[in-house]
């Protein structure tokens, strides 16, 4: 024996390990999963591999990213994996990138290259796009995803499994509006408010595309009650004199004392409940600092700081304190983008989100736990991610090895559910209206009367269609080109001007047929152009209702309001955000790109656990992974003896 | 997350709740808080263990120890993460020390000599665990015992090939478990009793379906007993033997000739592959049995009872109690 392979040799046998070591292996990621998926491979043999990763490492990986230590804190992740593993084999042939596999630079070209792409990614977004270079360039992908204790593993390859997009995707959990803004009864409202009010005054034009709304002209509006025609109008002329002594005893005000007012004010909001009282500044500071909530002893002082709860009068002062340094830094950055892992921009949304949490009589929460909720963290961990690679790599050396049809995907469970902690199902054939695989046609449903072109590739088909840098075609007209590579500087400022033009006088009018191509995705999709105004109904509608009762507060946000509902409908795209609930009130996202969070310090499990099969355990089904009903079958092309199989078969029909 | 009433006992620093803040995340500052003052004894350091010791060290345990006394050779570096062309002809437990400490410096690593014949209660006093990777059953018999004792948890793990299994006899054991259907999810005690591996592997008539993995490995016990060795598999007689005894017990099982088919196979291809560790199946059974740790030390969640057994080219990881 004279190298480390001769186990694998033996196992896999010496014509496999060959086809492992001839490989070409495209790795996607290099956090969690991707870690562990490096170092897999090099251990199993395989020699020429790449990995594509734009992070940089952070303090809270090395919990589980085995190949960073403390000194690499700040270093690319894709070039210290690279060199971690290199000790396994050195005669390994790795290629590692610090960039954005969205970037031209990994282009249709460059995937083509590979015999096999392993994707270890964090979010959708990414995913979608490496779905659609790997169908286009008809490469095997082993997709996977890990949440907490739980993960996946599957296969997309073109023709004969579904795709990544073949079916919805999860859409992150929504709250109604008049809850986030009126009626909060739980922490995690108050805690969504508090982000949605970073974002509106820190937030500057980094705060959603063609959101106009300016924070700081709603800062002074101080009408509590009437309207000026009835000539009953009730002004808050405190908020004034609050201004006069500086920002941030005038945002506590307005937001604390005006805003609640206005609220308190709306009878049908309190009828079976205390209504909010404003607060006053001056006397939260007067009062003496011993408070009810914190100091329960001395047993606190070994408590971790994050974990404990700042009593209320200290949420106020961290609130005054973060509000002042959020708007200098806001000015001098021209506007912040909400980062969990800033230190000063939690903290304002954890003592906003308490200071309103008090008001409203729901509990306040520590920072630990705010910084949970408020950054959708799904924690990631070691072991799990182990787990998973150890499958991605059993996948992998099935496709390279020529047993295709030995493929599966795999899940893992929190706890064994049935006696099987590891449930294997059969790959699912692909779906023949997918837009994506399939090219099915879509139709888009909006107001061509007023959409701004601009809204309309940023919004639908960027955001909520995945399609990076769209070229759309009318008829034999190329009308909009979305990347910037091939343009110059006139052509951009050409296309500023195309955005600012509604959709209905620039050829997208009722009727018409778009082309929407991505040339490095390779995507291709015919979209139908549908004039609608019922969203448009929909607002009246509720309008009406809405002014009853409650008048004047109602009109303040109206403005507000709009920008939340729902304006478009894709039919036929297996990615529309499902609208079908429709409630009382509307409903926003918990965070504002209406994109599961992006953070890449942990791993989403995108495609869900099968209902079906956690339904014997609903404990690791309630973990907080965005959910949907996803009914992917069982139905097996296993051999009816496998135990494992019929009993999953029988979960089925059971459900 | 009950992190006001959790936090009240904790030793943990700014600096460790930074770095530990995912595993907090998930199992709470209290488990955590029980990991930092947890002791764990990991002997024979296989491929298999190596994954093992890497995720429980990652996850920040007190302190590691080592039972290790091979030297580092080809056919030793296999997958394990502990060992590179570099580390041929030294002790592969020095290899293992170095690069514990850099994988996370905050646990305590230390090495210590024993034979297995001489073993008395001080050897695994002390320990919140033991982990043993398989070589044999009578070494298993011993340290089990000697864990059983002293009421020490012991968890017994090995992979052929692509199959793979965890044993485990934790005694009497309490945990915790959150029931999360319930509303305020309130958090149950759970007692359960454990078998030894020795109890478990006496043999007779099995009344359910019993995995074939567990077939295999009452073989191999039942092979090692009579000759006081682990049979050659390149030897032809041995597996005739094997063979011939897996016969004798299918024979007192109602099976049917599919089933039968898949025994066979998956005792031949574990006996073609008795001491080959590859990364896939390391991968998998190290993280289950990674995981394991972390439950039993921090008595959070349910561990499992009693075997749990690895198919890795299947995908399927079932736990049977026997």
């Amino acid at each position: 024996m004279t190298d480390r392979f001769s186990a694998m040799k033996l196992t896999y046998g010496e014509e496999c390990f060959k086809a492992i070591q001839e490989s070409k292996v495209l790795v996607i990621g290099a956090g969690g999963i991707g870690c562990e998926v490096l170092k897999n491979l090099v251990l199993a043999g395989f020699i020429n591999i790449d990995v594509v990763d734009l992070d940089i490492i952070d303090i809270s990986n090395l919990n589980r990213q085995f190949l960073f230590r403390m000194n690499h804190v700040g270093q690319p992740k894709a070039l210290v994996a690279k060199d971690a593993v290199l000790q396994y084999n050195p005669l390994a042939n790795i290629n590692a990138y610090h960039g954005d596999v969205k970037t031209q630079q990994f282009d249709l070209e460059y995937f083509k290259k590979f015999n096999l792409v392993l994707s270890a990614l964090d979010n959708i977004s990414a995913r979608r796009h490496v779905n659609r270079l790997c169908l286009s360039a008809g490469l095997p992908l082993v997709e996977s995803g890990t949440a907490g204790y739980l993960g996946q593993v599957t296969i997309i390859k073109k023709g004969e499994t579904e795709c990544y997009e073949c079916h919805p995707l999860p859409v992150p959990k929504q709250f109604p509006v008049c809850t986030i803004r009126s009626n909060p009864s739980a922490p995690i409202h108050c805690i969504v408010w508090a982000k949605m009010l970073f974002g509106k005054l820190f937030g500057g034009q980094k705060n959603g595309g063609d959101d106009d709304t300016n924070g700081i002209t709603d800062m002074d509006n101080n009408i509590i009650s009437g309207s000026e025609e009835n000539g009953d109008i009730v002004r808050d002329e405190q908020l004034l004199v609050e201004k006069e002594k500086g920002y941030k005893r005038w945002v506590f005000h307005k937001v604390f004392n005006t805003d609640i007012q206005i609220l308190a004010k709306m009878a049908d909001l309190w009828k079976e409940k205390q209504p909010p009282s404003p607060l006053s500044l001056d006397n939260i500071l007067d009062q003496k600092e011993i408070d009810e909530t914190s100091k329960e002893g001395d047993q606190l002082i070994n408590q971790l700081k994050d974990q404990k709860l700042w009593s209320f009068k200290e949420n106020v002062e961290v609130f005054l304190d973060c509000a002042e340094k959020l708007k200098d830094q806001s000015e001098k950055e021209n506007g912040l983008v909400w980062d969990k892992d800033d230190e000063i921009s939690l903290s304002f949304v954890c003592s906003a989100s308490n200071i309103r949490s008090q008001i409203f009589n729901i509990p306040m929460k520590s920072r630990f736990d705010v910084k949970s909720m408020a950054g959708n963290i799904i924690p990631a961990i070691g072991t799990t991610n182990a787990i998973i690679s150890g499958l991605v790599l059993t996948e992998a050396i099935k496709i390279i090895g020529g047993r295709f049809n030995e493929c599966h995907s795999t899940y893992l469970m929190k706890e064994p559910s049935s006696r099987r902690l590891l449930i294997p199902t059969s790959l699912e054939e692909p779906n023949p209206k997918c837009f994506v695989c399939n090219r099915n046609f879509i139709t888009c449903k909006l107001n061509t009367d007023k959409v701004t072109v601009g809204k309309f590739v940023n919004e639908i088909l960027k955001k909520s269609l995945a399609v990076n840098e769209p070229i759309l075609t009318v008829g034999n007209d190329l009308i909009y080109e979305g990347g910037d590579q091939d343009l110059d500087k006139e052509e951009i400022a050409q296309r500023k001007k195309i955005e600012e033009k509604i959709m209905g006088q620039y050829r997208l009018v009722n009727g018409s047929q778009v082309i929407i191509e991505d040339y490095n995705q390779d995507f291709k999709v015919t979209m139908n152009i549908v004039h609608t105004n019922e969203f448009d109904e929909d607002i009246k509608k509720k309008k009406e209702e809405e002014n009853k009762d409650q008048n004047r507060a109602k009109q303040q946000d109206e403005k507000k309001k709009e920008e939340d509902e729902k304006w478009f409908e894709i039919i036929g795209s297996t990615t529309t955000p499902s609208n079908e609930n429709k409630k009382e009130c509307d409903a926003t996202n918990t965070n504002e790109n209406g994109m599961v969070d992006d953070d890449d310090d942990f791993e989403i499990l995108e495609t869900p656990v099968p209902e079906s099969l956690v339904c014997k355990t609903s404990s690791t089904a309630s973990t907080n992974t965005t959910t949907t009903t996803n009914t992917t079958s069982l139905k097996r092309k296993y051999d009816e003896e496998d135990s494992e199989i019929s009993d999953a078969k029988k979960q089925k029909s059971d459900s | 997350m009950d992190t006001a009433v959790a936090a009240a006992s904790t030793k943990l620093t700014e600096k460790e709740a930074q770095i530990y803040d995912r595993g907090i995340r998930l199992w709470g500052v209290d488990a955590q808080t029980k990991l930092r003052q947890s002791k764990v004894l990991f002997i024979g350091i296989n491929s298999l263990m190596s994954e093992i010791i890497k995720n429980v060290v990652l996850v920040g345990v007190d302190k590691v120890e080592l039972v290790e006394d091979a030297l580092a050779t080809y056919d030793k570096l296999a997958c394990n993460l502990f060992l590179s062309e570099d580390s041929i002809g030294k002790t592969v437990v020095s290899e293992a020390i170095q690069k514990i400490n850099s994988l996370n410096p905050l646990v305590t690593v230390d090495s210590t000599d024993k034979e297995f014949e001489t073993m008395t209660d001080d050897f695994v006093k002390g320990y919140d665990l033991v982990v043993l990777s398989h070589t044999n059953f009578s070494n298993a018999y011993i340290v089990n015992n000697l864990c059983k004792k002293n009421n020490i948890p012991f968890i017994l793990t090995g992979t052929f090939g692509l199959h793979g299994f965890i044993f485990e006899d934790l005694n009497e054991f309490t945990y915790q478990k959150r029931d999360e259907s319930k509303e305020g999810s309130l958090i149950e005690t759970h007692k359960l009793s454990y078998k030894t591996i020795s109890e478990s592997l006496k043999g007779g008539v099995w009344n359910k379906r019993v995995d074939p993995h567990f077939l295999v490995l009452f073989l191999l016990a039942k092979f090692e007993e009579k000759h006081n060795r682990v049979p050659d598999v390149l030897q032809n007689i041995d597996t005739e033997e094997l063979t011939s005894n897996l016969n004798e017990v299918i024979k007192q099982h109602t099976l049917k000739q599919s089933e039968i088919d898949k025994i066979f196979k998956i005792t031949k291809d574990t006996l073609r592959t008795l001491n080959a560790e590859v990364p896939t199946t390391c991968s998998v059974l190290g993280g289950i049995a990674g995981i394991e740790v972390i439950r039993i030390l921090s008595r959070n969640g349910t561990p499992i009872n009693n075997w749990l057994f690895l198919d890795v080219e299947k995908g399927t990881g079932n736990v049977e109690i026997l």
